[in-house]
């Protein structure tokens, strides 16, 4: 068992999911059930950023940031995430695809064009003074599609942040 | 000129096999053309052939459009004139292809990629953040390129005249025809295509015509001997009379007409945009380089051997050595080869001057009018765009029979290239490479470029009050020093660019392998198959969370 810290207040949920779908009337014989959930790996960053205003005066601003593993794709965070601690299986945590470094780097960069493209006016650009990491995991519900009328199986997960679909890449 | 007068000149009649091996190959070269107009759909496939141009269509694409009909009727005629200094001009076509794609295609590729520029002109409005810029340079742009637009219908009129015997005014008509339907119903993807077959059969042509020409004059040996017979520097790199003894910086602006000169001309510039990828982008200067090797040494030897057979103007129609290749071709191949390589000729001019073509079209349709009338949509951007490449064309055309430009094809060339090269390479390059560069510099350096370009030859070179060392300072050379230093002069004093396109300049500055190398790992998930088992096998094991069975 591995203890995490999974996000709170995401929108989708497979009850969601699942009452979607029974209104579907394209999907005869296709039993789907939600068997099990995964958890991804979700780098939470606040960096303060140092922001040359002119030659003389540095001010200095605080942004959240965050890296999505599933999409592998940085973006930038409105708030800080909330969380709970949780014990799940060990198999039903993805490993990890960036190291922190990486994860920052990416993160900082993106962010780093955000605020320059917000302050035009910037003396120099903007540097990373300072971060706090936080290691958190969103649920990836995943999903048994049982066809019926050839007894056919196949698995996808849905993502409780963006709400896709999404296919279980087995190597 | 008649065919009479080539006739006379050769000795013979001309077969009739030529003109229909001419008559074929145009053909099948609007065959293809059409053929690649049905796969344009939007305006990035009309501009840049949907950016997806692999590298062998892109060296050799990029190689018959620089050494068109510059190389096949001008650089037989300045090596006839100008004997052994003529290959000064030669190692520019091999490097000039390893600077473009070295230097500048891959951030090019980069930039313009990211900024959604289809023209060099529009590269320009974003990178100096200028309309003013964009117009200029737009306007220097058709100026050239319709000059040497001119150049290659002047000799697509000569070469079609020699082959079928048509009178020059009919046969240059027919010529313009000929590219202005291909050019003008695929843009570039008919461009590229046609252009790939002309180049293959560029090569075979010369790699037939070389040899031959040259042992008819009894080998290397033969035609040294031949050229000293008639004059002693013709033989050395010094030219007739050791004229280029003591002239360092004429001899600098002969080399790097094209050598550096590769890096300012729109319709090549245009190649590193069209180019599908990174990976890509390294071939094609090897590939680029070894058929400039080919072609640039090749046709002025040829010129060269073209001077020992028929040493005095007399002996050319007209007194014109811009019938060399053809004569030559004639004289020493059989008639059906001499066909395919006077086909082949006609392909190198087709080539550029479809490239041309393509440019002032672009330039017309994409930046002269988005600059004009911004709303204008996408269909009528490419209707005008498709209008403009008829009408230019049909202008260019007609200044062929302007006495004002009769002055040769190889004058025209270099006038064309010191007109619009000197103009644009600081601007590309600093553009590129230099943080510091500003659209004030950039209108500097196009108008010191484009104007020292077209009047340094009247005022200064061929001006007998003038100094030596200016006198003998070539008009590339000069105008191309004067340009880059108004560039970093005026971009020093002017306010520096946004950060926006800074940012721009990073990001194209950035290696895409690299980029890549920090992703290495795919988006979505990924598990291994005992993972997978597992979480099947634990949920078949426990109570299912929820179930649906849809209607």
């Amino acid at each position: 068992m591995a203890r995490i810290d999974v996000l709170k207040g995401l929108r989708y949920t497979p009850e969601m999911f699942l009452k979607r779908m029974s209104k579907s009337k394209n999907l005869p014989d296709m039993t789907i059930t939600h068997i099990n959930t995964l958890y991804s790996l979700c780098w939470i960053f606040q960096f303060r950023v140092g922001l040359q205003a002119t030659k003389k005066t540095r001010r200095y601003g605080g942004y959240y940031a965050g890296f999505d593993e599933v999409v592998m794709a940085p973006g930038k965070l409105a708030m800080l995430p909330s969380s709970e601690s949780q014990e799940v299986d060990d198999v039903c945590v993805l490993a990890d695809k960036l190291t922190l470094e990486q994860a920052l780097s990416q993160s900082w960069e993106y962010n780093k064009r955000g605020i320059m493209r917000k302050f035009k006016t910037l003396n120099a650009p903007p540097e990373l003074d300072d971060y706090k990491c936080e290691r958190m995991y969103k649920p990836l519900y995943v999903f048994e599609f049982h066809n019926l009328s050839n007894d056919e199986k196949k698995y996808k997960a849905l993502d409780s942040l963006t709400g896709d679909l999404i296919d279980i890449g087995v190597n | 000129m008649t065919i009479q007068g080539l006739e006379q000149a050769l000795g013979f009649e001309i077969p009739i096999i030529v003109p229909i091996m001419l008559i074929i190959y145009l053909l099948i070269i609007i065959g293809v053309g059409l053929w690649a107009a049905g796969k344009v759909k939007n305006s990035e496939d009309w501009f840049v052939g949907g950016r997806s141009m692999g590298p062998w269509i892109t060296a050799l694409a990029h190689g018959s459009s620089s050494l068109g009909g510059g190389m096949y009727v001008a650089g037989p005629q300045y090596g006839w004139e100008a004997g052994a200094s003529a290959l000064w001009a030669a190692p520019g076509d091999v490097f000039g292809p390893i600077l473009n794609f070295g230097i500048i295609a891959r951030r090019m590729r980069r930039y313009t990629e990211k900024s959604k520029a289809l023209t060099i002109p529009e590269f320009f409005g974003h990178r100096y953040d200028s309309k003013v810029v964009r117009l200029l340079s737009v306007i220097i742009l058709i100026v050239a390129m319709v000059v040497s637009l001119l150049v290659e219908f002047m000799a697509m009129g000569i070469l079609i005249s020699c082959i079928t015997g048509w009178n020059y005014t009919i046969s240059l008509v027919i010529g313009c025809l000929i590219i202005l339907i291909y050019t003008g119903a695929g843009g570039y993807l008919s461009v590229a295509y046609t252009d790939f077959v002309q180049s293959i059969l560029m090569i075979i042509g010369l790699f037939i015509l070389i040899p031959v020409s040259i042992s008819s004059v009894n080998g290397l040996t033969g035609m040294n001997h031949g050229l000293a017979e008639i004059n002693e520097g013709l033989a050395t790199l010094w030219g007739e009379d050791y004229y280029l003894k003591g002239a360092p910086l004429m001899i600098a602006g002969i080399a790097l007409v094209y050598f550096i000169g590769y890096m300012g001309q729109p319709h090549l510039i245009i190649k590193t945009v069209a180019v599908k990828d990174e990976k890509s982008i390294r071939l094609v200067p090897l590939i680029g380089a070894c058929f400039g090797f080919v072609l640039a040494f090749g046709v002025y030897i040829l010129g060269m051997v073209g001077r020992v057979a028929y040493p005095d103007a007399s002996m050319l129609p007209d007194g014109n050595a811009e019938y060399i290749m053809p004569m030559l071709a004639l004289a020493n191949l059989p008639a059906p080869v001499a066909g395919l390589i006077l086909a082949g000729a006609t392909a190198a001019i087709m080539s550029t001057a479809s490239a041309l073509l393509m440019v002032i079209g672009a330039s017309v349709g994409n930046d002269l009018i988005g600059f004009l009338r911004p709303n204008t949509t996408e269909d009528s951007k490419m209707m005008i765009t498709r209008w403009s490449t008829y009408i230019f064309g049909a202008i260019s055309g007609a200044m062929c029979f302007i006495p004002l430009f009769s002055v040769g094809v190889y004058q025209l060339t270099w006038i064309a290239w010191s007109v619009l090269s000197p103009a644009f390479i600081p601007c590309i390059v600093g553009g590129l490479y230099w943080k510091k560069g500003t659209k004030g510099g950039a209108v500097a350096a196009m108008l010191t470029g484009s104007v020292v370009g077209s009047l340094w030859y009247y005022l200064v070179q061929d001006n007998p009050n003038m100094p030596s060392l200016l006198a003998n300072t070539h008009t590339f050379f000069a105008a191309l020093v004067l340009a880059i230093a108004a560039y970093i002069i005026v971009s020093l004093i002017t306010k520096k660019p946004t950060q926006e396109v800074l940012d721009m300049m990073d990001y194209a500055k950035q290696y895409e392998d690299l980029d890549g190398g920090k992703n290495t790992m795919a988006a979505g998930i990924q598990m291994n198959e005992n993972q997978f088992a597992q979480l099947i096998a634990k949920a078949e094991n426990s109570e299912c969370l929820s179930v649906c069975t849809a209607k």
